[in-house]
């Protein structure tokens, strides 16, 4: 757990530089005017090559978005019950209306996530995982929040000979699962998102700049 | 070794800073993730661990995180535990009302 707050911390420190200064009550717009408390996350959308992210993936989203002070659906039950109402594949509902899935589940709004990419290379010894954030309203189908984030993590090792780094390498992404990354990136993503109802800083958040739609953080992580 | 240790002073410093987390979620990343990657009996028992932490010990809100009780009641049902498993779906709305659209219609489900 620390390790993953060193990493977002560095992240945060990196995303500085780069900081528009859009507040936040200005790009989220319609967020801040719908206040929506409850939300379903629909089984990701996956462009990557991996087959198995969409399951692996779906289940990390629940934790930053119920820390950020919002009520987010049992994702084990919801998984369940949306499999069983074919809502399964979310691709299929990205044109239509929320209002039914809104209905059914009880949501304000319903987050679409997009799995552009999901990959480690075992030679350059890095992690890519990038995703699209879509949060769309149930009450009048409009986008509330809308981010994509490209990460990347690199493993260095320097152990002062050519072959005990490759060795060294090879053993330190192998130690490293995408998992990890996908959840920096949802860290990363959910806290450009203004604070839900439960969090202390509902509706306080408003001047804070927005960070730029799409950003990319190389992470180096050191054996 | 030193490294490692300047790593932690930085990482405590730094956490230092931030504010209690709003829920405690402890465990709960790797166990649902060794659950949904393997779905086998070991990995639902080491859930159903972490889950019943979840739900004594509390973040800075004097609640179990949304959908903590809800999700393992469910897999409590899945189990056959239908009495308990209830139960904690009853504490879902309990503690979260705005869940109860969703919820009761599966704890209506399960008392069938």
């Amino acid at each position: 757990m620390k390790k993953i707050l060193l990493i977002v911390a560095v992240a945060a420190i990196f995303s500085s530089c780069n900081s528009s200064f859009t507040p936040k009550s200005e790009t989220y717009s319609k967020l801040y005017e719908e206040k929506p408390l409850t939300i379903l996350a629909l089984p990701p959308i996956n462009r990557s090559t991996k087959v198995e992210a969409k399951e692996l993936f779906y289940s990390s989203l629940a934790v930053p978005l119920t820390q950020k002070g919002y009520y987010v659906m049992p994702s084990l039950l919801s998984m369940e019950i949306m499999k069983e109402e074919s809502v399964y594949d979310a691709e299929l509902l990205m044109n239509n209306s929320m209002k039914r899935v809104g209905e059914a589940f009880g949501v304000d709004a319903v987050l679409f996530t997009i799995i552009h990419d999901w990959r480690k290379t075992t030679i350059a010894s890095q992690i890519t995982v990038s995703i699209e954030y879509i949060l769309k309203s149930t009450k009048t189908d409009e986008v509330l929040f809308n981010r994509k984030g490209n990460i990347t993590l690199v493993s260095s090792v320097n152990s002062g000979s050519a072959i005990g780094n490759l060795v060294g390498s090879m053993l330190a992404t192998a130690l490293t699962k995408e998992i990890t990354v996908g959840r920096t990136c949802n860290y990363y993503t959910i806290s450009d998102m203004p604070a839900g109802k439960y969090e202390a800083n509902f509706e306080k958040d408003g001047t804070t700049p927005s960070q730029s739609k799409e950003f990319t953080v190389r992470l180096q992580n050191g054996y | 070794m030193k490294k490692i240790l300047v790593l932690a002073a930085i990482a405590g410093a730094l956490c230092s800073c931030a504010p209690a987390q709003l829920y405690n979620w402890n465990g709960y990343d790797n166990a649902v993730y060794s659950y949904t990657k393997s779905n086998s009996e070991e990995s639902t028992e080491d859930l159903i661990k972490v889950y019943e932490k979840l739900i004594k010990n509390f973040g800075s809100s004097n609640r179990p995180a949304p959908g903590v009780c809800a999700d393992y009641g469910y897999l409590l049902l899945k189990k056959g535990e239908k009495q308990k498993g209830i139960a904690l779906l009853k504490q879902e709305i309990a503690y979260y009302p705005e869940s109860e659209a969703f919820i009761g219609r599966i704890i209506k489900r399960a008392e069938q």
